[in-house]
């Protein structure tokens, strides 16, 4: 596919680094926008604070997200998409390494689209692809895929 | 007096760890026969399109079994119980549903609707698949709840790819809503920690088979009992 942006909020630089990193080895381009924490992504796809004057109604095609992280985690960072119109309908992929499944259900409640075990049995050469091919290529993003006119 | 034996399932630590590995060996034979709590729902009106899921599904090495049907009252009936369906376990669900949007009757996205509304299959996994990708439909599809929105191509090569990917995405990493039983990782797919391990005694099957080897014991036991 090669067009759309993936936007990766984690606090552990590794998480993007290597999901990059995986995305390049299986010839997969798309742009990957890291955020180091919860408010860093909302500034992101808001275009406030750092980054004021950007394009807010460019949106990823899918969002990554990880659950503990500094200054806001990740629940409420999705609920504050949840509750805005423009991030209201944007994939969003938990991406963490709890499996309680309390975090699980309460994802899916805040409005996650999927739920990723970091550390799961699918070794990572493999789930990244897995990922990235079905968000990017099967799943047909409702913002991002159809830029609002 | 003779006291019943103890049964292998309740034999400790080691018995059980021996049958809980067994088990999962024998889940693991991508040419196990499914049991009937580890399926994908599929609801599909056009019965080409459904033979096609089938066979992708099948094809996709996952060991979970399709289970279809035609219309959107159907599918309602089915993951509630009732109906047609009122005899099945309402409290085992999918573990995936492939929910076309153009159902004969109620449309896919009333369906969506009305199992969001409940609470048995409010945080069920539903991908919505359409022969339509206009910004319209698809944004419906989000906001009644769809986790995910599958375009059907008209080139069924295609479209059978895209099923495969969305079912073995949907059920070899990510992780489902662990409540109430309601679609569970699959067997040996995606269990890492002991949180996603359903304990052996919980297993419906293993819990009836146990009921009953007690129950003979014990009507052994008051029969051998009552001839002395």
């Amino acid at each position: 596919m090669g067009n759309g942006t993936i936007l990766i909020a984690d606090d552990d630089p590794r998480t993007a680094e290597m999901f990059g990193l995986m995305l390049r080895a299986n010839g997969i381009d798309n742009e990957v926008v890291v955020a180091r924490d919860g408010v860093e992504a909302l500034d992101y796809l808001f275009g406030t604070d750092d980054h004021a004057g950007s394009d807010a109604s460019f949106m990823p095609r899918f969002m990554l997200l990880d659950l503990s992280m500094p200054r806001m985690g990740g629940l409420e960072v999705l609920r504050r998409l949840r509750e805005d119109e423009r991030t209201k309908l944007l994939p969003v992929v938990v991406l963490t390494s709890s499996t309680v499944p309390q975090d699980i259900v309460e994802a899916y409640r805040a409005g996650a689209n999927g739920y990723v075990d970091k550390l799961s049995d699918v070794p990572w050469p493999e789930l990244v692809p897995l990922i990235a091919r079905y968000w990017l290529d099967t799943n047909v993003s409702a913002q991002g895929n159809h830029p609002p006119a | 007096m003779v006291f019943p034996r103890r049964t292998a399932l309740n034999d400790g630590p080691y018995q059980y760890n021996l049958l809980l590995n067994s088990y999962r060996i024998r889940s693991n034979s991508l040419d196990r026969k499914s049991d009937l709590d580890n399926f994908i729902l599929v609801a599909e009106g056009d019965p080409d399109d459904r033979a096609l899921i089938r066979r992708a599904i099948s094809d996709a090495n996952v060991t979970a079994d399709a289970i279809t049907v035609g219309d959107g009252k159907e599918a309602l009936d089915y993951l509630f119980a009732r109906g047609d369906y009122a005899g099945r376990d309402g409290g085992v669900q999918p573990r995936l549903v492939l929910l076309d949007l153009a159902l004969p009757g109620m449309g896919g996205l009333e369906v969506l609707r009305r199992l969001r509304e409940d609470e048995r299959t409010r945080l069920l996994r539903v991908v919505v698949i359409c022969s339509s990708d206009q910004a319209r439909d698809v944004d419906a599809a989000y906001r009644a709840g769809a986790n995910s929105y599958v375009y059907k191509p008209t080139d069924s090569a295609r479209f059978v790819n895209a099923v495969q990917l969305a079912v073995r995405y949907w059920l070899t990493i990510n992780l489902p809503p662990p409540e109430g039983g309601m679609g569970r990782p699959g067997r040996g797919e995606t269990f890492r920690g002991l949180w996603f391990r359903p304990p052996l005694m919980h297993r419906r099957k293993f819990h009836r088979t146990a009921v009953l080897v007690r129950v003979i014991a014990l009507f052994l036991a008051y029969q051998l009992r009552t001839r002395n």
